[in-house]
């Protein structure tokens, strides 16, 4: 027995320390010199180690800096941001999800303000990048001060709802595509009054719309009768005033409209109910009008459905330009450093890698050569998506660092078909002057507001959407009389428009002074 | 091969210990199993109930929760039924009241519709549309729209339309489960129902606590199956649902399958479990074997252990067989080696036995003398001596039986033998005195009489043998110290048979004797011999023997009385001086009982006398003289003064003890550890000693003797040498006075 000891031990002693050269081998890079932790924002059905992703590993190696992350759910976010802030155990870095800047930036100042360091030229990628798109005030805080990094990535997008008409209709029928509302109106009643399907029953829908939103609902169609309707029923005008829409004549106007259209049914009154995908599958039975919508291509539509429908712009009342509510590029958190950051200038390091192009286009789309293709013409093309969210396990997608401004973005990638027909929509309407001039957007989400105008627009927003919403059901289905509209606007009133709309306007005043 | 020998050894208890753990071991593995077995089964028939219960109490909970919304809404006073055609503006108010009761059912519940009978929309909290698009959109796998919108139309009572497939944009999932729900409690105002959207992957989750091993779960309505996550395929046509909670055991495909029911629960519904057999099997047999797993490890330790005790246990033998068979192991296993050791020692020890029984009239004989020569130390040693050459002799009196020797019979008779062994009683053995030519019996009875009995006996049979034999007992004795006495009282009265005859037994009792009387004179003489002894005074020790044979020379007394005086004397100095006799066998020969009895006159005796008292008072006989200390010299020095000023009438024991600085007491005790006596015994005997002498030799008178020997008093003189001699002054001046005219007169003739 004991004279298999010694060779079973030498035989150990030399597979040890073989396995021990092959780890010292297989390492290619000294060890980081700085390491940081961050509090990684997660989606809710991705587990993803982030420490150990092959992205991040590229990113060390170019930067020398280490990051231990702690991945957070999307659920738990916002409870474990709190937690850290009020712990007073903060990461060096809070990477996605969201943050409420001026509370933990100007209120609280757990943050580091980053436009020194932007002047310094500590994030060359990220800071020309910004400048050049105009959106440093955007991310400009109350206080001046830029606490954040934004995440953006911009296709473009102008306006939710484009008008679709059924040319194929129109053609039957010899009519070209309306241009004012009236026109628009006669076109809807041929549309209610030939039996397109043949099924010998007038059950042909001129109009199909669902009912609140900007992509499918009727909210677009106050747009023919220049009113920017949307959710939050607010807009700027040329002069910089804030309206607030469900007062304005106009919304008066488009509901006496869309009452006649009830009434001679010319709008599929389920409108007031029905859900996106009823009004999908109304729409895919290939009986409909006329109706607002993204694009066509890649939608829930059937692609033969689709084919008949044509863009069209929309069109106008007497007397009225159309205007419907513009989007603008909404820049989410991308990333920001908390006052007990350990190594700033190494944290910016880390996180401006990212932001340089080839990196940060691999961050969404994976490796080039893999899954992202880099053309003669120097773009980048996603070669193809692999499924089942396999790319989370190698690069960080939407949960990573990313800053492309429109103009920027498309001059380096190359997006898909479909996107490129909602770009040809969005430059059409654009073109057409059809869009608001300010997006309500600027005002709903862009400009920054007090902790207390937040409260108070969230507080009032879902008072009056309540009692706008209902009213317009009633005056659609009912009509517009003298007596209804008094009391609406009376209800609004008790129901705090006035203090909504004050609020908007000191929100929209005091961005326009920062800028 | 003697390494052989032992590994046989180790070998045979080894493996009988080894057999008897793995028999033990594979019965109660096998007991276990069988008790266990059945027993496992249970309990995973069990805990499949449990499971199917856990689901139907979850899945009834479910169902409650879809009553009760309906119950609350058939009750609320916000949900009024409306035609969609006349009001449609009410469905967006509907939509918001439905808002509340679809997040209440969310976490089971996909989405909840409502439609109102007599109208022809369903509504949700997000979405309304017609029955017949609602029919369309949904696509169910088996229920045509007809028939949907038929049933949603006329819902009584819970209906559960079965899990299946449905294609529609309206639910992100694949496959549902519907239920629906009559909305309200009273069947005479039902105003509508709802419809439940349940994700099957609900049920999946319900069915995913599968315990281990491959399981189908299925809940069926009736004979529908609702729903069910099968891992195996099993023909559905097999299940039954039953009555009771049962495990209904079926053979499909050639394998046999075992149903675990729950009874038909509320609503219709049942809920089973279907397993393989072979995995029910597998599963028992892991848990068992999980259970039992400690077993081998309680089977190593035994087996070690046996090993250890096999080793442990074969060591003895090797032991015992090396001592059996010493250096030289033969070429067999041990334990013959031991077998036939121990034959051999059995036939040796038959053979020493038969050799010791042959001796044992030997030990008998030699156990006979040293009794009667009152050579035990006590009662208890002569009884185990007795009782080691078979003879019980620890009884209440015992005597001394002397039988002449003559003719044929010149051997003791066997006390065994006819017709001694009648006397159930006695015991005892006899010797033969070759000197005396004739037999001594010592025997031992629980009765006086028996005895005499015994000693009659011995006489009738000696006579037998010859009518001249002669038989003598001595007294009856109880003290076995007395023996040498006893046996002088046999021989007194044997040696009286040349009066007495020999028609019976010659007593001791019948010899007139005046040794009472003389016996206390002897003492006192024997005393005075004693003191001279332990004075170590040669000349003192002579004149005292000299006294003694004047004595007994001028005593009328018999031979027997001569012995037995010396007999006592010298047993008396024996015991006095026994320390200085301890350890010395030589001298017994001074005090051999049969040697006194050959002693023929009283010269004989004188001999015997001195050469005892010259050993003891030689340095043989003297006890080893310590180093004196510092007192015992003192004391040697006072013993000294006082022979030197004995007649000074002043020393007194205060004087003597304050002149050596010793105290009174401590005096007195030191000087009697030395010397056996008192200082004034000595003192007196030095002046008695002083004063015979004068007695003797002068005719001064008593009071001069008296004042020259240290008294004031003739009366304290004449009592204090009474006291020691047994006679007054003048009495002891008479007798020598005798006794030297004797010798004058012998002198001149």
């Amino acid at each position: 027995m004991k004279r298999f000891v010694l060779p079973v031990c030498v035989l150990a002693f030399v597979i040890l320390l073989l396995s021990g050269c092959a780890r010292e081998t297989g390492k290619e890079t000294p060890s980081p010199s700085v390491s940081l932790t961050a509090l990684q924002y997660e989606i809710d059905n991705i587990a993803v180690d982030f420490s150990s992703m092959w992205y991040y590993n590229q990113i060390e190696q170019q930067t020398g800096v280490h990051v231990d992350f702690t991945e957070i759910k999307d659920s738990e976010w916002s409870s474990s941001v709190s937690l850290a802030f009020a712990r007073g155990k903060m990461p060096d870095m809070i990477l996605r999800g969201s943050l409420d800047v001026e509370e933990y930036g100007v209120t609280q100042h757990l943050l580091v303000p980053l436009d020194e360091y932007m002047a310094k030229g500590s994030l060359p990628n990220y800071t020309e990048r910004m400048d050049q798109a105009g959106l440093r005030e955007q991310l400009t805080a109350s206080d001046g001060h830029i606490y954040q990094l934004g995440f953006l990535i911009s296709q473009g997008v102008n306006t939710n709802g484009h008008f679709f008409i059924n040319k194929t209709w129109l053609d039957r029928i010899g009519l070209k595509v309306p241009e004012t509302v009236d026109e628009l109106t006669e076109v809807l009643r041929r549309f209610r009054k030939e039996d397109f399907n043949g099924n010998g029953i007038q059950d042909e829908i001129p109009l199909e719309f669902t009912f609140d939103d900007n992509t499918t609902g009727i909210y677009n169609l106050f747009s023919f009768f220049g009113l920017p309707m949307n959710e939050n029923y607010v807009y700027v005008d040329q002069t910089g005033k804030v309206h607030f829409a469900p007062e304005e004549e106009s919304f008066f106007e488009t509901l006496s409209w869309l009452h006649q259209l009830y009434l001679e049914e010319l709008l599929d009154i389920d409108f007031i109910s029905q859900g996106s995908a009823i009004w999908a599958e109304k729409v895919n039975e290939g009986n409909t009008g006329m109706f607002s919508y993204w694009r066509l291509q890649n939608t829930a539509l059937n692609p033969k459905i689709a084919a008949n429908y044509e863009v069209m712009l929309p069109v106008h009342a007497e007397g009225r330009q159309a205007c419907l509510p513009r989007n603008m590029d909404i820049i989410e958190f991308g990333a920001a450093l908390t006052t007990d950051n350990r190594d700033v200038e190494s944290s910016l390091r880390w996180l401006d890698a990212q932001f340089e192009t080839e990196n940060m286009l691999i961050s969404q789309n994976g490796a080039v050569g893999d899954t992202l293709l880099k053309r003669e013409d120097g773009l980048y093309e996603v070669k193809y998506v692999p499924p089942d969210n396999e790319l989370y396990q190698s690069v960080p997608v939407i949960c990573g660092q990313f800053f492309a401004p429109a103009e920027y973005y498309a001059s380096v990638y190359v997006p898909a078909v479909h996107r490129q027909e909602k770009a040809a929509y969005c430059e059409l309407y654009e073109n057409a002057k059809v869009l608001e001039p300010v997006s309500w957007k600027l005002l709903t989400t862009v400009a920054p507001k007090t902790t207390a105008q937040s409260s108070a627009v969230q507080r009032l927003t879902a008072k009056l959407k309540s009692t706008v919403d209902a009213e317009i059901v009633a005056m659609v289905t009912q009509g517009v009389t003298d007596e209804a509209r008094k009391a609406f606007i009376q209800q609004l009133r008790e129901n705090g428009s006035e203090e909504y709309i004050r609020v908007y306007q000191q929100v929209y005043d005091h961005w326009r002074e920062e800028k | 091969m003697i390494k052989k020998n032992r590994t046989t050894v180790f070998i045979r208890y080894a493996l009988s210990y080894l057999a008897v753990v793995l028999v033990l071991f594979f019965s109660i593995t096998g007991y276990l199993y069988a008790t266990m077995s059945g027993r496992a089964r249970e309990e995973y028939i069990g805990n499949q109930i449990n499971r199917l219960s856990r689901i139907a109490s979850q899945h009834e909970n479910y169902i409650s929760a879809m009553l009760n919304t309906a119950e609350e809404i058939g009750l609320s006073p916000h949900i009024e039924f409306f035609r969609y055609d006349e009001e449609p503006w009410k469905a967006y108010d509907l939509q918001l009241q439905l808002v509340p009761y679809t997040t209440t059912n969310s976490t089971f519940c996909d989405q909840v519709y409502l439609h109102f009978f007599d109208d022809n929309r369903i509504y949700s909290s997000s979405s309304s549309m017609s029955l017949e698009l609602f029919a369309r959109v949904m696509r169910y796998e088996f229920i045509p729209m007809e028939r949907l919108t038929a049933l949603i139309d006329s819902v009584d009572r819970l209906t559960i339309l079965p899990s299946q497939q449905v294609s529609s944009a309206l639910v992100d999932t694949s496959r549902i489960v519907t239920f629906l729900v009559p909305l309200g409690s009273n069947p005479g105002f039902r105003k509508g129902a709802l419809l439940f959207l349940i994700k099957d992957g609900i049920y999946q989750t319900l069915f995913s606590d599968a315990i281990e091993g491959h399981v189908n779960t299925y809940i069926h309505q009736g004979n529908v199956l609702l729903s069910s996550a099968e891992e195996m395929p099993v023909d559905r046509e097999q299940l039954m649902p039953s009555q009771e909670e049962d495990a209904r055991i079926f053979r499909w495909e050639g394998e046999e399958w075992t149903q675990i029911s729950l009874p038909v629960r509320n609503w219709g519904l049942s809920y089973s479990a279907v397993v393989r057999n072979a995995d029910i099997t597998s599963a028992i047999a892991r848990q068992i074997f999980s259970n039992l797993a400690i077993l081998p490890v309680f089977v190593a330790l035994a087996l070690l252990l046996a090993l250890w005790m096999a080793r442990r246990h074969a060591k003895p033998i090797r032991d015992i067989s090396g001592l059996l068979t010493g250096d030289k192991p033969e070429h067999r296993d041990e334990l013959q080696q031991i077998s036939t050791g121990i034959h051999q020692l059995t036939t040796r020890n038959l053979e020493l036995s038969s050799r010791l029984e042959q001796a044992l009239p030997v030990q008998r004989h030699d156990f006979v003398f040293r009794f009667v020569k009152g050579r035990f130390g006590s009662r208890q040693e002569a009884v185990d001596a007795g009782n080691a050459v078979g003879l019980e002799i620890d009884k209440p009196s015992y005597a001394v039986i002397l039988c002449s020797g003559a003719g044929e019979n010149e051997h003791p008779f066997d006390l065994k033998q006819p017709p001694f062994d009648r006397m159930n009683d006695c015991s005892g053995a006899g010797v033969e005195l070759v000197a005396l030519k004739a037999n001594l019996y010592l025997v031992f009875s629980d009765h006086e009489g028996t005895l005499f009995s015994m000693a009659e006996q011995i006489r009738q049979a000696g006579t037998a043998a010859d009518d001249r034999c002669v038989t003598a007992v001595s007294r009856i004795h109880e003290d076995f110290r007395e023996a040498p006495g006893a046996y002088l009282e046999a021989a007194a009265a044997y040696e009286n048979r040349f009066v007495m005859g020999n028609q019976k037994v010659l007593q001791y009792s019948d010899i007139s004797s005046n040794l009472t009387e003389i016996l206390p004179q002897a003492r006192k003489i024997t005393t005075s011999i004693s003191q001279a002894l332990t004075l170590g005074n040669r000349d003192v020790l002579d004149k005292r023997i000299d006294e003694l044979l004047h004595f007994l020379k001028n005593t009328n007394m018999s031979p027997f009385a001569f012995r037995m005086i010396y007999s006592d004397v010298i047993n008396s100095l024996m015991h006095t001086h026994s320390n200085a006799l301890s350890g010395k066998e030589s001298v017994m020969d001074f005090y051999n009982i049969f040697s006194l009895t050959s002693c023929q006159s009283i010269d004989d005796l004188d001999d015997l006398l001195r050469r005892l008292c010259d050993y003891l008072l030689s340095g043989n006989g003297r006890e080893e003289a310590p180093v004196p200390t510092g007192e015992e010299d003192e004391i040697s020095q006072v013993i000294h003064y006082m022979e030197e000023h004995f007649s000074d009438p002043e020393i007194s024991m205060t004087a003597l003890a304050d002149a050596f600085d010793l105290s009174t007491t401590r005096f007195s005790l030191s000087f009697k550890e030395k010397t056996g006596m008192s200082p004034l015994d000595y003192l007196t005997l030095l002046r008695v000693e002083k004063a015979k002498e004068l007695l003797a030799s002068t005719d001064r008178t008593i009071r001069d003797i008296s004042a020259q020997v240290g008294y004031y008093d003739s009366g304290s003189f004449i009592r204090r040498f009474k006291q020691v001699t047994g006679e007054t002054p003048l009495q002891y001046r008479r007798s020598r006075g005798a006794d030297a005219a004797k010798e004058n007169r012998h002198e001149d003739e």
